[in-house]
C-alpha cells in the first residue's frame, strides 16, 4: 500500500464538550443613539458593529441580526434595564458553545463547512453565522489558536462528535 | 452553488439562503381575495431577471431582495429589506 | 516477439524499489511512479479487457485519463473500484487488480460470440428487439442485466471514509503543466491567495511526458524550482485532484484522491476529498488529448496514441513495442518518432496523411535522419489477431502497403480541452483547418491558457499563460509584479491537419469512434439514415461519448461524421453538453460523512440521555427521535402504548414535549404582532392566562395551531406543533421583518431555550404540588412560575390528552434534574413515562386536530370546526383569503370522528361507500378508546359536518384491511372538558 502525502496540514486541535451560555437576545426597537447609550449602561460594553463581537464584564456581546445583539448575563435584569428601547428575551438554553482550540481550527472549522474560517481577516472580534455540518452555527475567534462554537444544543453533540472525528 | 452577497455578511454560500418567492407574490392582508390569489398562485417566471426576495435564514436571518436572472444565475442589486433597510 | 518492455534507463520512476502486485492472478513487479498501465505494459501485457458490446480485446489506448479500453476493478472487499483506468492508478505494493466484461477470462471470453452476430445488434438494436411477447419480458431482463455494464460493483459496505471540505481562493489555477505553473507563479508572485490543482501524482503536466528546456534549465529541474517558490508563497498544492465541475459563481469541485483505488488508506481513513473551491479567478490549464486516426479495426490492441507511446518512453522508461509504426495528421508524432529512435527503439516507418508540401520540411529532415518517413499516407487497416496487431495497411498514390509492427501509435491531432469552460457557460470557436473547439467568451470568471486554448507552442503557452495570472491578480485585488515570464527553446512544429475523414474504400462498420461502447463510423451513419440528426440524438442512438470516458477521444470524430453526412459545418451541428464529473466519482465522495447512521442529522432533546437510558423504540420526527413508548419487560409497542395511555387517564403520566415550536414575544407591539399571525384574537388575555390559538397561511388555509400565553403586560410565549415548528419561525419572521418592520417588539425563537415536560392525568396536581415550589398548581389556561430541584420553571395548565395536565418549561441546560424530579413524583403517584404512540391515542381519543394530520395544508378554520375562534376583529394572516369562493364549497373535506362498527379502523384509509366507490375522505388517524372497548379514528370528510350518522366504509386495498364506520362528533372522551376545567 501507499500512502501519499495528504496536502492537509494536519494541525492537532482539542474540542470541549460543549458548555451551556448565559446569553441573552436583545432586539432594539430602533437602532439609535437611545438604545446605544441603554445599551451600554446595562451592559458594560458597546453594541457591536455588523458581524463584530465586544467584550463585556458578564461575557461577549455578540452580533446576530440587524438590531439584535446576543448579550450575556442575566435576563431578568437586562429586560427590566432595557425594556424602553428594546425586547429582551433569556436564550441561555438555546445555545451551547464548543470551544476549539489548537493550530489547526481553522482548517477543522473547512470540513462541511461553508464559510471561509482559513480567511486571516477573521480573527478575534469577529462573529460568523454560518451552517456546520448540517448546524446553524456562530464562529468567533477567540484567538490565534482558538475558536468558540456556539450551537443549539439538539445540534451540539453531533456536531462535537463531527469536530473531534 | 450560488454565491450570494448578504449586504450584512457578505458573500456567502447559497446554502445558507432560503428563497422564499417573487417580489411581485408579497401580498399584503388587507388585498382581495382575488388579488392575493393571482398575487400568490400566477407568476411571471421571467426567462432572465428576477427580482426576489430570500433570507438569510443560516446567517443574520435577515430578508433581502435581489435580481437574479434565471438563465445565467449572476445576481446584482441586493438591498435588505425591513427591519435591516 | 511482441509486446512492451521496460528500457535499462530513463523514466521518472525509481528504479531502486521494486513493487509487486496482481493482476487477473498473476504475480507482476513495477516502481514507484508507474501506474498500473505502465507497469503491466513493462511486463508485456498487451490485452488489457474486452469491449462492451462486441467484447473484442482491448488495448491500451491512452496514458491519461481519457484512456477507453483499459479498465480494470482494482482493489477488495468493499474497497473494491470497478470501472478504473489503470493510467489512473499509480502502484502500489499488494495492489489487486483485475480486468472486466470477460467469462471466464480475458483470453477466453465467451461473450465475444457477440461479434458473430455483431450485424444483428448495431446501434440501437434494442429498440427494436426484445419486443414480443410480454411472457418474455422478464428473461430479456435477465440476459440483459447479465451482459449489461461493464464492471462488477462490490457488495460490501465501503470501509473508508470520505471528506468533504470548503477552500476558497483568489486565483484557481486548474492544471500543473507548464502553463499552469507559470499562471500560477504569476498569480502567487502578485500576492493574490492561489490554489493549484492537478490530478497527476507530480506537478509538470505535458512535460512529464515531453521534457524540454525552460529558462535554460531541464524542465524537470524548473519544475521543482517552481514548486518550492509556490509553496513558500503559501499556495495551496493538490496533487491527484481532479477538477471535475465548474458550478456557479466560480465555484469548481475539486476530488482529491488521497489514496489510491483499493489501497488502505492512511491513519485517519480517508479515501478521497472532495473541495468545494469557491475562486475569484478561475484559470484553465487542463492541456489537450490527442485524438486517434480513423481506420478499419483500429480498436485492436496495439493500436496506441502517439503521445501516449512517448509518456511511456519518456515518463516510465517504457518501450510500447519492439517494431512500431506511427500514423499521424500532425506534428506530434514526429516528436514520438524522433524520441523512440533515440532511444534504441525500432521504429518501421512515420506515414503522414498530409502532402509533403504541408510539412515543415525541417521537420521532416529531422525525421527522415533517423527512420523512413512517407507522406500522403493514409491508414487502411489494422492487420492483426485478437492479441494484438501485426501490423498496419496504409493506402498511398502507388497503392496499398503493409507494415509490420506490434505497435500502431497514431495521432490526429489534438483536442483542446474545454470541459470546464464549458461547464462555465462559455461558448466556442471552431478551427476547421485542425479540427479544433478552442474557448471563446467565458461567462464566468474563467480564462484558458495553454494547450486546452489552442496554444500548442511551449513558449507561446508559457507567456500567455502569464499574462492571464497577472490579470487574474489584479482582478482579484492584486499589484501584478512587473517579472518576465518563463522562457522556453521554441519547438516550430505544432501544426495538424483534422483527420476525421477515412481514406477511400474503408468500411465504416469496421471503423472504430468510441472504442468502450462498440461505437463504429456505421453506426454513426445508420443514426443519421434513420432520422437522428441532431447532435444529442446521434449520442444517444448509437450511445457515442457514453461510457465512462464521456467521448474524450471520440466526440470530435463523432461530430465531424454528422456534420459531413449533414453537409454542415462542424459548429453549426454543435456539440452535446458538457457536464459535471469530468471523470467518474465515486459515490462515497459526494456522501461525505453523511453516510450510514450520518445519513440525517440526530438532533437530540435536552432529555435524550435519559430516554436512550431505558432504551425505547425511538420515532424519527423530522430529525428529532423521540420514544414512541417506554417498553417493560413481554410488553410490545402496541401493549405498552395502551398500558401508558390508560395510566395518564387513571394517574398519572409524564412526557418529553421538548420539541415544540416556542417563541418568546415582548415589546410594546407583541399583542399587536402576535394577532397578526395568529387568527384567533391574542390581546384580550389577562396576565397569567393563556388560550389555544391556530395560525392561517396567506392562502387563508390552516399552517399550524399552538397555545398562546401572556407572562407579563407586554410579553407572550406562543407555543406550535413539533413539525410545523420551523415554518412557524419562518413565518414570524416575515410577518415581522418583511410586512410589519415598524412594530415595537421581538420574537424570539426560544424552541430549544426551554425543555418542555408535560404532566397528564387526575393526580398531574399532586405531581406537580410535591415538586414545584414557590405556587400552587395553577387553574386550566393559567401559568405560574416556580423552582423545581433549585431550577426556575414556568408551569403552564393546558390539555392536549383530555385530562388535567401541566407543561413544565425549564432552561434546557437545567432540565434534566426536572425531569427527574417529576418521574419521581409520578411514580409516587403510580404512574410513570409515556411516549408518542400514547400521547397519540389519548389526542384522537379527545379529538385535537394534529398538524400533518387534519392539518394538512388543505383544511380551513371552518373544516377544522374552529371557526367560531376567528378573531372578529380580523387583520390575521389568511383572513380574506378565506372569502375565497373555494372555501364556501359545501363538499370540502371537513374535519369529523368515526366510531368503528367492527375492528380497528385503518389509518391513511379511504372513506366510501363501498369497496370500489368513490372516494369521499381519508382516516387521518386511527385509534381506540382507552378505558373502554371499541375502536374510533379521525377522518377528513366530503361535507363531513353534515354527515353525522352516516355509516360508511374505511377501506384500505392495499393492506387488503377495511371497517364499517359511522360518522360522528370527533370527541370521544369528555367532550365537556370536565375533567381539566375548573
Amino acid at each position: 500500500m501507499t500512502r501519499r502525502e495528504s496536502a492537509i496540514v494536519t494541525d492537532p486541535v482539542t474540542v470541549s464538550q460543549p458548555q451551556p451560555t448565559r446569553l441573552v437576545r436583545v432586539e432594539a426597537f430602533s437602532a439609535d443613539r437611545a438604545f446605544a447609550k441603554a445599551f451600554k449602561a446595562a451592559v458594560g460594553a458597546a453594541v457591536p458593529a455588523v458581524g463584530k463581537v465586544t467584550d463585556a464584564p458578564a461575557g461577549p456581546v455578540i452580533w446576530a441580526e440587524p438590531k439584535v445583539v446576543l448579550a450575556s448575563g442575566d435576563a431578568a435584569a437586562l429586560a427590566a434595564a432595557l425594556s424602553d428601547v428594546a425586547a429582551v428575551s433569556d436564550v441561555s438554553g438555546a445555545w451551547r458553545r464548543i470551544e476549539v482550540t489548537g493550530a489547526g481550527w481553522r482548517g477543522r472549522l473547512m470540513i462541511d463547512g461553508l464559510f471561509d474560517a482559513e480567511n486571516p481577516a477573521f480573527a478575534t472580534g469577529c462573529v460568523a453565522a454560518t451552517m456546520l455540518h448540517h448546524a446553524p452555527v456562530m464562529l468567533c475567534p477567540t484567538g490565534d489558536e482558538a475558536v468558540s462554537v456556539y450551537v443549539a444544543p439538539s445540534f451540539a453533540e453531533d456536531l462535537r462528535a463531527a469536530l473531534a472525528r | 452553488m450560488m454565491l450570494i452577497p448578504c449586504p450584512h455578511c457578505g458573500p456567502r454560500a447559497h446554502a445558507e439562503f432560503t428563497f422564499d418567492r417573487p417580489v411581485e407574490a408579497i401580498t399584503r392582508p388587507d388585498e382581495t381575495p382575488d388579488a392575493l390569489v393571482r398575487n400568490l398562485f400566477s407568476r411571471e417566471n421571467p426567462r432572465g431577471p428576477s427580482r426576489e426576495l430570500w433570507r438569510h435564514t443560516y446567517g443574520c436571518r435577515s430578508w433581502i431582495t435581489l435580481t437574479r436572472d434565471t438563465a445565467t444565475h449572476a445576481i446584482t442589486d441586493v438591498r435588505p429589506v425591513g427591519v435591516g433597510a | 516477439m511482441s509486446g512492451g518492455q521496460r528500457l535499462s534507463t530513463g523514466g521518472l520512476i525509481d528504479r531502486s524499489q521494486t513493487l509487486r502486485f496482481r493482476f487477473d492472478g498473476r504475480d507482476y513487479t513495477g516502481h514507484p511512479g508507474d501506474t498500473l498501465a505502465s507497469a503491466l505494459l513493462a511486463g508485456g501485457v498487451r490485452v488489457f479487457g474486452r469491449s462492451f458490446k462486441y467484447h473484442r480485446t482491448r488495448g491500451l489506448l491512452a496514458a491519461g485519463v481519457e484512456e477507453p479500453s483499459a479498465l480494470v476493478g482494482a482493489g477488495e472487499g468493499g474497497r473494491f473500484e470497478p470501472n478504473t483506468r489503470a493510467t489512473d492508478l499509480f502502484l502500489y505494493d499488494g495492489l489487486v487488480a483485475e480486468s472486466q466484461n470477460r467469462w471466464p477470462s480475458l483470453a477466453l471470453d465467451l461473450g465475444a460470440v457477440n461479434q458473430l452476430i455483431a450485424p444483428f445488434i448495431p446501434a440501437g438494436f434494442y429498440y427494436k428487439t426484445f419486443l414480443g411477447p410480454p411472457s418474455l419480458w422478464k428473461l430479456y431482463e435477465h440476459v440483459i442485466r447479465a451482459a449489461a455494464g461493464l464492471g462488477r460493483p462490490p457488495h460490501l459496505p465501503d470501509p473508508d471514509r470520505y471528506e468533504r471540505r470548503a477552500a476558497f481562493c483568489d486565483v484557481l489555477v486548474v492544471g500543473a503543466g507548464p502553463a499552469g505553473l507559470s499562471a500560477a507563479l504569476a498569480a502567487a508572485r502578485s500576492g493574490a491567495r492561489v490554489a493549484l490543482v492537478d490530478l497527476d501524482s507530480q506537478l509538470g503536466g505535458s512535460l512529464l511526458g515531453d521534457p524540454a528546456q525552460i529558462d535554460g534549465q531541464p524542465s524537470k529541474d524548473w519544475i521543482a524550482g517552481v514548486e518550492a517558490e509556490l509553496r513558500g508563497l503559501a499556495v495551496r498544492i493538490l496533487t491527484r485532484t481532479t477538477a471535475i465541475g465548474y458550478y456557479d459563481h466560480d465555484m469548481v469541485h475539486l476530488a482529491e484522491r488521497v489514496t489510491e483505488p483499493g489501497a488502505l488508506p492512511g491513519p485517519d481513513g480517508i479515501a478521497q476529498r472532495m473541495w468545494r473551491m469557491r475562486a475569484g479567478r478561475v484559470i484553465l490549464a487542463q492541456g489537450a488529448i490527442e485524438r486517434p486516426l480513423p481506420f478499419e479495426d483500429n480498436d485492436r490492441p496495439g493500436v496506441m496514441l502517439s503521445g501516449a507511446v512517448r509518456t511511456y518512453l519518456e515518463r516510465f522508461g517504457v518501450a510500447a513495442g519492439q517494431r512500431i509504426v506511427l500514423a499521424t495528421s500532425s506534428d506530434d508524432a514526429y516528436r514520438t518518432a524522433i524520441r523512440l529512435c533515440d532511444a534504441g527503439v525500432r521504429v518501421e516507418a512515420l506515414l503522414d496523411g498530409r502532402p509533403a508540401d504541408g510539412i515543415d520540411p525541417a521537420l521532416l529532415r529531422r525525421a527522415r535522419d533517423r527512420c523512413p518517413v512517407e507522406t500522403g499516407v493514409a491508414p487502411v487497416r489494422a492487420v492483426g489477431p485478437a492479441r494484438g496487431v501485426t501490423g498496419l495497411e496504409t493506402r498511398a498514390a502507388g497503392g496499398n502497403v503493409t507494415y509490420m509492427a506490434d505497435v500502431v501509435a497514431v495521432s490526429g491531432g489534438l483536442t483542446p480541452s474545454v470541459h470546464l469552460h464549458m461547464q462555465a457557460g462559455g461558448s466556442l470557436d471552431w478551427d476547421e483547418g485542425q479540427g479544433i473547439f478552442t474557448p471563446k467568451d467565458p461567462r464566468q470568471g474563467q480564462v484558458s491558457v495553454g494547450a486546452c486554448a489552442g496554444r500548442f507552442r511551449l513558449a507561446e503557452a508559457l507567456a500567455d499563460a502569464w499574462r492571464a495570472g497577472l490579470v487574474a491578480a489584479e482582478a482579484t485585488g492584486h499589484r501584478p509584479v512587473a517579472d518576465a515570464p518563463p522562457r522556453s527553446e521554441i519547438w516550430p512544429f505544432a501544426d495538424q491537419a483534422s483527420a476525421f475523414v477515412p481514406a477511400p474504400g474503408v468500411n465504416p462498420k469496421k471503423v472504430f469512434v468510441d472504442p468502450q461502447n462498440d461505437v463504429t463510423l456505421g453506426d454513426l451513419d445508420l443514426a443519421w439514415r434513420e432520422g437522428y440528426r441532431s447532435v444529442e440524438h446521434m449520442k444517444r442512438y448509437t450511445t457515442l461519448g457514453m461510457a465512462t470516458d464521456q467521448g474524450k477521444t471520440s466526440n470530435l470524430m463523432g461530430l465531424a461524421r454528422l456534420a459531413q453526412n449533414e453537409g454542415r459545418p462542424a459548429p453549426q451541428v454543435g456539440l452535446t453538453t458538457f457536464r459535471p464529473p469530468f471523470t467518474p466519482t465515486t459515490l462515497g465522495l459526494w456522501a461525505g460523512e453523511d453516510a450510514g447512521f450520518h445519513v440525517t442529522p440526530l438532533r437530540r432533546t435536552p432529555l435524550y440521555d435519559l430516554h436512550a437510558a431505558l432504551d425505547p423504540p425511538w420515532q424519527a420526527v423530522g430529525y428529532w427521535r423521540r420514544p414512541r413508548a417506554y417498553l417493560r419487560s413481554g410488553e410490545t409497542l402496541a401493549t405498552a402504548a395502551l398500558r401508558e395511555a390508560r395510566m395518564v387517564r387513571t394517574t398519572v403520566g409524564i412526557t418529553d414535549v421538548s420539541t415544540l415550536g416556542k417563541f418568546e414575544v415582548s415589546g410594546p407591539d407583541a399583542a399587536a404582532l402576535l394577532e397578526r399571525v395568529c387568527a384567533t384574537s391574542v390581546s384580550k388575555l389577562a396576565v397569567g392566562r393563556g388560550r389555544y390559538t391556530f395560525m392561517l397561511r396567506e392562502d387563508g388555509l390552516v399552517n399550524d395551531d399552538g397555545t398562546v400565553w401572556r407572562l407579563g403586560e407586554d410579553r407572550f410565549l406562543l407555543t406550535s406543533s413539533t413539525g410545523g415548528a420551523d415554518r412557524m419561525a419562518g413565518l414570524i419572521s416575515y410577518v415581522r421583518n418583511v410586512l410589519y418592520p415598524d412594530l415595537r417588539v421581538g420574537a424570539a425563537n426560544v424552541q430549544e431555550h426551554y425543555a418542555a415536560i408535560a404532566v397528564a392525568g387526575p393526580r398531574a396536581r399532586a405531581v406537580i404540588a410535591a415538586v414545584v415550589e414557590g405556587m400552587v398548581p395553577p387553574r386550566h389556561m393559567s401559568l405560574d412560575r416556580g423552582v423545581v430541584a433549585g431550577v426556575p420553571v414556568l408551569v403552564i395548565a393546558a390539555s392536549y390528552s383530555g385530562e388535567r395536565a401541566f407543561e413544565v418549561y425549564a432552561p434546557s441546560h437545567q432540565a434534566a434534574a426536572v425531569w427527574t424530579a417529576l418521574s419521581d413524583a409520578a411514580q409516587a403517584q403510580d404512574g410513570g413515562l409515556y411516549g408518542l404512540e400514547a400521547l397519540e391515542i389519548l389526542r384522537v381519543e379527545k379529538g385535537h386536530v394534529e398538524t400533518g394530520g387534519e392539518i394538512d395544508g388543505r383544511t380551513s378554520a371552518h373544516d377544522l370546526r374552529l371557526e367560531k375562534m376567528l378573531n372578529p376583529r380580523g387583520g390575521y394572516m389568511g383572513q380574506l383569503a378565506q372569502q375565497r369562493r373555494a372555501f364556501a364549497d359545501p363538499d370540502r373535506l371537513q374535519f369529523v370522528g368515526l366510531e368503528s362498527l367492527g375492528g380497528p379502523i385503518p389509518e391513511g384509509s379511504m372513506l366510501v361507500e363501498r369497496p370500489g366507490f368513490a372516494v369521499q375522505g381519508h382516516v387521518t388517524a386511527a385509534g381506540l378508546r382507552v378505558l373502554e372497548e371499541g375502536f374510533i379514528g379521525l377522518a377528513l370528510l366530503k361535507g363531513g359536518r353534515a354527515r353525522l350518522g352516516d355509516e360508511l366504509l374505511a377501506w384500505s386495498p392495499t393492506r387488503t384491511a377495511s371497517a364499517r364506520v359511522r360518522v360522528c362528533e370527533p370527541h370521544f372522551h369528555d367532550p365537556a372538558g370536565e375533567r381539566y376545567r375548573d
